[in-house]
Parts: structure tokens; C-alpha cells; sequence
């Protein structure tokens, strides 16, 4: 089936050191908040996910049942997976990686020795030069 | 059932003539049938009655089918394809039994061909006057008998063939290898008895027709029952070669590493002299043979067989049949050159797995090929020879004891000098002809003369009989100046053979695997 | 496509009423006063992928030649599907042995004309499915196969049938890299269509590595560890770690 969309990007590295499940998942919520993966589209198979990606079935069901109960997703019995319509559980998945991206760029800060504003306002006199 | 014929086709097409190409399989049939009837025309009892060319096929194809049947059996532990087959989801039993009968398919196939050889001698011997023509229902009971108790032994001589692996399992079984040798040397023993020292028991109503339906009738009855808890018995403790195989191929593959590591050394380090990598190569090989021959069961025949010798050539001296002796002697040294012969065919695969490496020794291939030939020559020598001087031995005793006199006694130490001679002779012809096969892979048309020198192992005894054994009866001295003649001639020919097989021996490592010459199953 | 149902047996936590698909208990076997096994307890639960690791002369061969019944432990017991394995259960698994070629006489066609009369369970469908999707060619002779045809044609002759536990043995040894991810596919296919358990000796960690559900590591005879492949993964660790954390 041919879709116009990329569930995964293409080089997608797995570490194997963790949760492959956790990895897939962070990976496809961000593309469909991202807007990538448009919302209703139809997800392939659990056994075609597996078997193009090289992964254990079971980590691709997981995967699903998370974004599932994130929201994200949804099944509909005989007739497959679909990115949800559902604009306010993606408004809701994307505040959640906001925040996250937030606590990422504050640690970052943080080891730098420095406040997150000040970060920012770094960026804003570098872009201005 | 289905599943039954699926697993019988599955194990005959491994020698089906026919997948070879079209005609093959008609023109192996056709060069057997031809060879066996010449073979036939030069057999000692062929003019005295018709019964005798159905009495020899009868003994060729036992001797022909409890080998092959043997062979398979050893074979089967190096298979590439054993555990695969093992993991077929159905019962030893049921395997086994496909093995039996695709093996009784290609005895048929060779039955088939030994009859129509024997009826063609029985017409040539009617036209040459030899004896009177059978009516034709005579003909037909004749025919009729013996074709039935062929197929009522058939089976047995496969079981027969394929029982040898209970005795390679254990040191005991390996004792019971000797008595099972004797059971195998039954029918010749007996037809030597009966028929060459008397030769009216050919004419005679022991011979007749319907005492051969009376014997097939018996085998039925009593030998095919006797053949399934045979076979039984076989399924349960000689298949089990899986696990012990995996070791024992490793074991060997360890006795051949250290042959291998000092080969490596010794030939960089400059040779001094040509004969130097010869001997190497030698060890090398020679080193698989005294593996072999460390397995209890070899040990034991080696003790026990010179000492029977030995009594029974005591014995004949001692009962005055010195002419039993040699016909006691001669069917062994002939065996001996057959299984040498054997050997030599199934070298190729047996070398295989090793062949990219021994090919890839800096020696030149003429050395690879020389060893090779020289190992079994020497083998069998040694086999030869212990053989002739265990007779010597018997025949001294026999002096010392005052059975005999002198002059039988070197009459008879002539002739056993004789026929050891003629063995070597014909061995080192016989396998220096062999290696044509390798000039096989080059002109494909030389694959007509490989059916000849294959077959040349086991018939060549008939063929001497007739050429170099024919003063024997008759009381004469050997005749020393023919075999001289003969070497001769034949020796510089032969030799030549080395080194053209060498030429090509290399070209056996891009032919894909199955190029067999055992086709002595038309 | 089909749903995939979650087995909860592979996360360990769930207490299924059925029986394991593999269980071994106390297994030993000796050959020639050398101790090949020893002690060997574990189980493979239905429906999983279970690796079996080890370094060479570990005895996986040897252990998985019990499993299938192809060989008789001198101790212990092995349960396939609630019942004791042995010869007869050869009907109920697929093996893929080590080191071993299919006939090699006979032409592709000719072998799979002869399975399918030899295994009663064979599925003529699935064979010409996977006859195209591992691009096994009908014509050529077995003898003449690269190494990497002929694993595939192995492969397909253990999954064109209907058996439920499937025993691959070094599947990849000397296999080149494209039909190596071809195998992985067709064995996570098979998974995904949920009723086959799959057990795998093999040294291809890096291919096998994110299949496994659960590994069970082997050295010396001995079981050194037993794993959900998931919880190593929590705590961090990848397959090839714990491997040389064991084995190191």
C-alpha cells in the first residue's frame, strides 16, 4: 500500500540499550504532532511495521497500545489503524513534548552554568550579528 | 503410505542413473549386460550345464548387493544430508525401510540386467553345442525358479548388507564381526565345495529347479520374517549414529590437524629432496587410515582372520586337498583387490571436504595423486600380504607336522606365490586405471570407459580364472613367464594413467558434487 | 491485516493456564566421560522468540538435538507442549539443523515436491509464498546453491509447515547480508501471525538482537542466565552487552 507519508524516518537509528518500544514511540508521537504523519491517516499493520523494521512484533504492539493510550491512535476492529482527528489529544501530545523540549533546554542551560533565559537571550544578540 | 513412496523416491534418486541424462542409464545397463556375459563365456562350469550362469548370478548378486547395501550403511554417518534426514518427522523404522527398498529398487535394476546376461550365455551356450537345449517349458520352469529365488533373496541380502552397523557400534558387537563374515562367505564356500571339486552337482537333482523354488519358498517363509526384527533391531541401535558421529568426525578431524600443521611447516622450509613431500603427503593421508584401523572391530579381524587362515590351510594340507587351498585363497586375495578397488572409487568423495585444501598445497598434483594411490595400494598390500604369509605359515606347520611332503608342499606354495603376485599385479593396474576418472572431467566422452574399470573390481577373478588360472586343476606348475609377460605390458600403461588423471585432478573441485562412478546399478 | 493480540505470557507477569511451549528440568547428557550438559533448567513460553547464546562447544546443538527429541538426555526431563518430547514429537516442530545441507542431488522443485509428500504437515501456500518473498529459484540444483540460497531454502522448508515450535539452529552462519535480512523477515512474519514459538541458537546478535523477547545464555553446558529481553533493557543493557558481561 503506498503512503505518502514516512512513519519512522528513514535512517532510524535503534538503540538497543533501551526500550526499543519507548524509542518508536517517541519517534512516531513526534512526527504526528509534527504534523508528518497527517491526522487520520492509516497506520500499517503490526505485522508490516515488524517485519519492515527488523523489530519483534510484540514491541510494535506495544508501541501501539502506548500511542493508543496516549490518544494518539486509534483502532477500528477489521478495518486497521488510524492517526486520530482528534485535534485536541495531538494539541495535548504536543503540550507534553513542549514541556519536555522545555525541561531538555533548561537542563541544558543548566550545565552550561547559566538560566534558560539567558540562553535565549544569547540567541536572539547571535542572530541579530 | 504416500509418505512411504515419497521417502523411497527421495532415497533412490540419489543413484537414479537416469537423472543423469537420457540414455545413460541404457547404456550403463547395455555395458553391463555385455561385460557379464563375456564374463560369463569364461567362467569354468558355463559348458556344463545351463543351471550354472543362473548359479553364478545368484552369487554375484549377493556378493554385489550386501556390499553396496554395507557401504551405504557406513556411509551414512558422513552424509551432508543425514541430519536433515534424521529430522524427518517420522520413526527410524519407517526411514530405514525407505532406505531397504530404494536399495532393492536398484538391485532389481540389476538383477534385471544379470538375467537378461544370463539368458543371452544360456542361448550362446545352446548354440555352441555346450549341452542340449531345454524344452521350452523346461526353459520357462528354469527361468522362472531362479528369478523367484533371486527376488526371494534380494531382501535378505540388503538387510544382510545393511546389519553391518550393529557391529561397528561397540567392541562387542565388533566380536560378532567375524562369524557375520563367515555367514557372508557362506555361499561362495559352498558353491566351491559342491560345485567346483564335483562337477556333476550341477547336473545333478541338488541343482535342480525345483529344489531352487523349494529354497526360494524357504527364504520367504523363514528369511523375510526374520529380515523385519532384523531390521527392527537395526532401526533401534544401528541408526543412532547422530550424536556419536559428531564426535568421532571431530576426533578424526583432530588426528588429521597435526599431519596437516607439520606439511605446512615442512614444505617452506625448502624440501631436501624430491622425495620429501611425497612421504608427507603420505603420512597425511595414511593418518586416517590408522584411525580407522584403531576401531575395536578392524583390531579384532586383524588378530583373528591370520590364525584362521592359517588352520585352514593346516587343514587342507592335512586332508589332502591342496587344490581346496587355493580355491580357499584366491576368492580372498580377490576380494581384497575388489574392496581396494572400491576404495579408490569413492576416494573422490570421500576427499571432498579436504580437496580445497590439499589442492592448495604448494606440492605438485602429481604428488597429491601419488599419495593418494599409494595409500591404498599400500593398505591393501599389507592386507595382501599378511594374508600370504598367514598361508605360509599354515602350509610350514603342515610340513613340520609331517602332513605333507615336500613336493605338494612346493607345488602348492608356488601357486599361493602365484596368485599373491597376480593380486598385487592386477591391484596396481586396477587402481592406476582409476585415476582416468579424473581425465573424465575434461573429455566427457572418457565416461564410457569408467563403466568398464568400475565393473573391473569385482569381475576381474573370472577374468583370471580363465587367462592365468588354467593350469590349476590340471596339476601344472604356475606358469611364472606369462605373469612376467603380462606385467609387462601392462604395468608402463597403467602408470601412464597417474599422471594424465593428475593433469586434471584440480578440475574436481569446480564440478558440483555427484559425480559418482559406482554405477554398477543400471 | 490481522490484529496482533498480546500475549500476556511473553511479559512474564501473566500466569497462562497453558503449558509452556519448551520446558527443560535438570537436563544432563555425557558423552565419553565429557559432561555436555549439565543441570539445564528453563522455559519458552508460547508464542515468544527465545534466543539461545552461547560461545562454540556450548552444547547448544546438543541441547537443542533433545529438545527435538533427536537425542535421549542421560538426566532430566523435556516438555514439549505439556507432553515429554522424543522422536515421536517430530511431527510437531520445524528443525533447522546445524551444519547440514538439504540432498543435495536434487533440483529446488524436486525437494519441495518430496517435502511436501514427507511432512505431513506441509502447507503447499505458504511455500510458494515464501518461495517468492526469499527469491528461491525452482530450477537450480541444491548442490550447485550459494550459501546464502541454500540457507534460504532451509528456512523456507522449516516454515512451510504447520508446526507450532520451531527449532532454527545457526541459521545465518556464512550467510551474506541481504538474504540474512530476508530471514529476519520471514521469521518476524511468521511471528506476527501469532501461533509459532520460535527457538534460535545463533551467534548474529547484532540481526537477531531486537527479535529476541526472551534470551537464554549458555556456556560450558551450563545455563549462565535466563532473560526478558525488555527487562534488560530497562535496567539499560543491550543483548550484546550482557553477552560480554556473561562471557568476558
Amino acid at each position: 500500500m503506498d503512503q505518502p507519508f514516512e512513519l519512522l524516518p528513514e535512517p532510524f537509528q535503534i538503540n538497543p540499550s533501551l526500550p526499543i518500544y519507548e524509542q518508536f514511540v517517541e519517534a512516531i508521537q513526534g512526527r504526528i504532532v509534527s504534523g508528518q504523519i497527517p491526522s487520520g491517516s492509516r497506520l500499517p499493520s503490526v505485522r508490516e511495521l515488524a517485519a519492515g523494521r527488523g523489530v519483534n512484533p510484540t514491541t510494535i504492539a506495544r508501541t501501539y497500545q502506548e500511542l493508543e493510550r496516549i490518544g494518539l491512535i486509534v483502532t477500528y476492529r477489521g478495518q486497521g489503524t488510524f492517526v486520530t482527528r482528534d485535534e485536541t489529544a495531538i494539541g495535548g501530545a504536543r503540550k507534553v513534548m513542549m514541556r519536555r523540549a522545555i525541561q531538555d533546554f533548561k537542563a541544558a542551560a543548566a550545565k552550561l552554568g547559566i538560566t534558560a533565559e539567558q540562553l535565549l537571550e544569547f540567541d536572539k544578540e547571535d542572530s541579530n550579528e | 503410505m504416500n509418505i512411504m513412496k515419497t521417502l523411497i523416491n527421495l532415497e533412490y534418486s540419489r543413484y537414479d542413473l537416469s537423472r543423469r541424462g537420457k540414455h545413460y542409464s541404457l547404456f550403463a545397463a547395455l555395458t553391463l549386460i555385455i561385460l557379464l556375459f563375456m564374463t560369463g563365456l569364461n567362467l569354468k562350469g558355463t559348458h556344463v550345464s545351463e543351471r550354472v550362469p543362473f548359479i553364478y548370478a545368484s552369487m554375484l548378486l549377493w556378493s554385489v548387493v550386501t556390499i553396496l547395501s554395507a557401504v551405504h550403511m557406513v556411509t551414512f554417518k558422513s552424509l551432508s544430508h543425514r541430519d536433515w534426514f534424521l529430522s524427518f518427522p517420522h520413526s527410524r523404522l519407517k526411514l530405514l525401510y525407505a532406505q531397504l527398498f530404494s536399495l532393492l529398487r536398484h538391485s532389481l535394476n540389476l538383477t534385471l540386467a544379470v538375467l537378461a546376461a544370463a539368458c543371452i550365455l544360456y542361448y550362446y551356450s545352446v548354440r555352441a553345442g555346450w549341452y542340449q537345449p531345454l524344452t521350452a517349458s523346461g526353459l520357462i520352469y528354469l527361468f522362472s525358479a531362479n528369478t523367484l529365488f533371486l527376488l526371494a533373496f534380494l531382501p535378505l541380502a540388503v538387510t544382510f548388507g545393511l546389519g553391518v552397523s550393529l557391529f561397528l557400534r561397540s567392541r562387542t558387537g565388533a566380536l560378532l564381526l567375524f562369524p557375520y563374515l563367515m555367514i557372508w562367505m557362506f555361499p561362495f564356500i559352498a558353491e566351491s565345495a559342491l560345485g567346483s571339486a564335483n562337477q556333476e552337482f550341477y547336473t545333478s537333482a541338488a541343482s535342480s529347479p525345483g529344489r531352487v523354488l523349494l529354497a526360494a519358498l524357504v527364504l520367504c517363509l523363514a528369511g523375510w520374517p526374520l529380515c523385519h526384527l532384523l531390521m527392527k533391531l537395526i532401526a533401534a541401535k544401528g541408526m543412532n549414529a547422530a550424536a556419536a558421529a559428531d564426535r568421532l568426525s571431530a576426533a578424526r578431524t583432530a588426528s588429521l590437524r597435526p599431519g596437516f600443521r607439520a606439511l605446512r611447516m615442512k614444505s617452506g622450509s625448502g624440501s631436501a629432496g624430491r622425495l620429501v613431500p611425497y612421504l608427507l603427503l603420505y603420512r597425511l593421508h595414511i593418518s586416517r587410515v590408522h584411525h580407522i584401523e584403531k576401531h575395536p572391530a578392524i583390531r579384532i579381524l586383524k588378530l583373528v582372520v591370520p590364525f584362521l587362515i592359517a588352520a585352514v590351510v593346516y587343514l587342507g594340507f592335512a586332508l589332502e586337498e591342496e587344490v581346496v587351498i587355493l580355491d580357499f585363497i584366491k576368492p580372498l586375495f580377490a576380494l581384497l583387490v575388489m574392496l581396494g578397488s572400491i576404495w579408490m572409487l569413492m576416494r573422490t568423495g570421500i576427499e571432498r571436504k579436504q580437496l580445497p585444501w590439499l589442492l592448495s598445497f604448494p606440492q605438485s598434483r602429481l604428488a597429491l595423486l601419488l599419495s593418494g594411490v599409494a595409500v591404498v595400494w599400500t593398505t591393501v598390500m599389507r592386507a595382501l600380504s599378511a594374508l600370504m604369509l598367514s598361508a605360509c605359515a599354515g602350509s610350514v606347520a603342515a610340513l613340520l607336522a609331517g602332513r605333507t611332503g615336500i613336493e605338494e608342499w612346493s607345488h602348492s606354495i608356488s601357486w599361493v606365490l602365484y596368485s599373491f603376485l597376480l593380486s598385487v599385479l592386477v591391484l596396481t593396474v586396477i587402481l592406476c586405471l582409476l585415476q582416468i576418472e579424473y581425465c573424465t572431467l575434461k573429455l566427457k566422452v572418457l565416461n564410457i570407459v569408467m563403466i568398464p574399470l568400475a565393473m573391473l573390481g569385482p569381475l576381474h577373478s573370472f577374468l583370471l580364472n580363465r587367462f592365468m588360472y588354467s593350469g590349476l586343476h590340471g596339476g601344472a606348475s604356475p606358469d611364472f613367464r606369462l605373469l612376467g609377460l603380462t606385467a609387462l605390458i601392462a604395468l608402463p600403461v597403467a602408470l601412464c594413467c597417474i599422471p594424465a588423471g593428475a593433469a586434471y585432478y584440480h578440475m574436481s573441485l569446480i564440478q558440483p558434487a555427484g559425480k559418482k562412478t559406482r554405477s554398477k546399478q543400471a | 491485516m490481522s490484529e496482533y493480540i498480546l500475549d500476556n505470557s511473553n511479559s512474564g507477569i501473566g500466569v497462562s493456564a497453558e503449558p509452556a511451549a519448551v520446558e527443560c528440568i535438570g537436563l544432563g547428557l555425557t558423552l565419553r566421560k565429557k559432561s555436555i550438559l549439565h543441570d539445564v533448567t528453563f522455559n519458552i513460553p508460547r508464542g515468544s522468540l527465545t534466543g539461545l547464546l552461547g560461545p562454540n562447544g556450548a552444547g547448544k546443538s546438543s541441547l537443542l538435538r533433545i529438545i527435538a527429541g533427536l537425542a535421549d538426555p542421560d538426566t532430566g526431563s523435556v516438555e514439549i507442549f505439556g507432553k515429554p518430547a522424543g522422536a515421536k514429537r517430530l511431527g510437531e516442530l520445524s528443525l533447522l539443523p546445524d551444519r547440514s545441507s538439504l540432498p543435495g542431488w536434487l533440483s529446488v522443485r524436486e525437494w519441495l515436491n518430496f517435502a511436501a509428500g514427507i511432512y505431513p504437515d506441509w502447507d503447499p501456500a505458504k511455500a510458494q509464498e515464501l518461495q517468492a518473498k526469499l527469491s528461491v529459484s525452482a530450477e537450480a540444483v541444491i548442490s550447485t546453491l550459494s550459501r546464502g540460497e541454500e540457507a534460504r531454502l532451509q528456512l523456507l522448508t522449516c516454515l512451510s509447515r504447520k508446526a507450532p515450535l520451531i527449532i532454527l539452529d545457526e541459521p545465518f552462519t556464512g550467510v551474506d547480508l541481504i538474504s540474512r535480512e530476508r530471514i529476519a523477515s520471514a521469521v518476524v512474519a511468521e511471528l506476527a501471525d501469532g501461533a509459532r514459538t520460535f527457538l534460535i541458537a545463533t551467534h548474529d546478535i547484532r540481526e537477531m538482537e531486537l527479535l529476541f523477547d526472551r534470551l537464554i545464555l549458555i556456556g560450558g553446558g551450563t545455563i549462565r542466565s535466563v532473560d526478558e529481553v525488555d527487562t534488560l533493557r530497562r535496567s539499560g543493557k543491550s543483548v550484546e552487552s550482557h553477552y560480554r558481561e556473561v562471557f568476558a
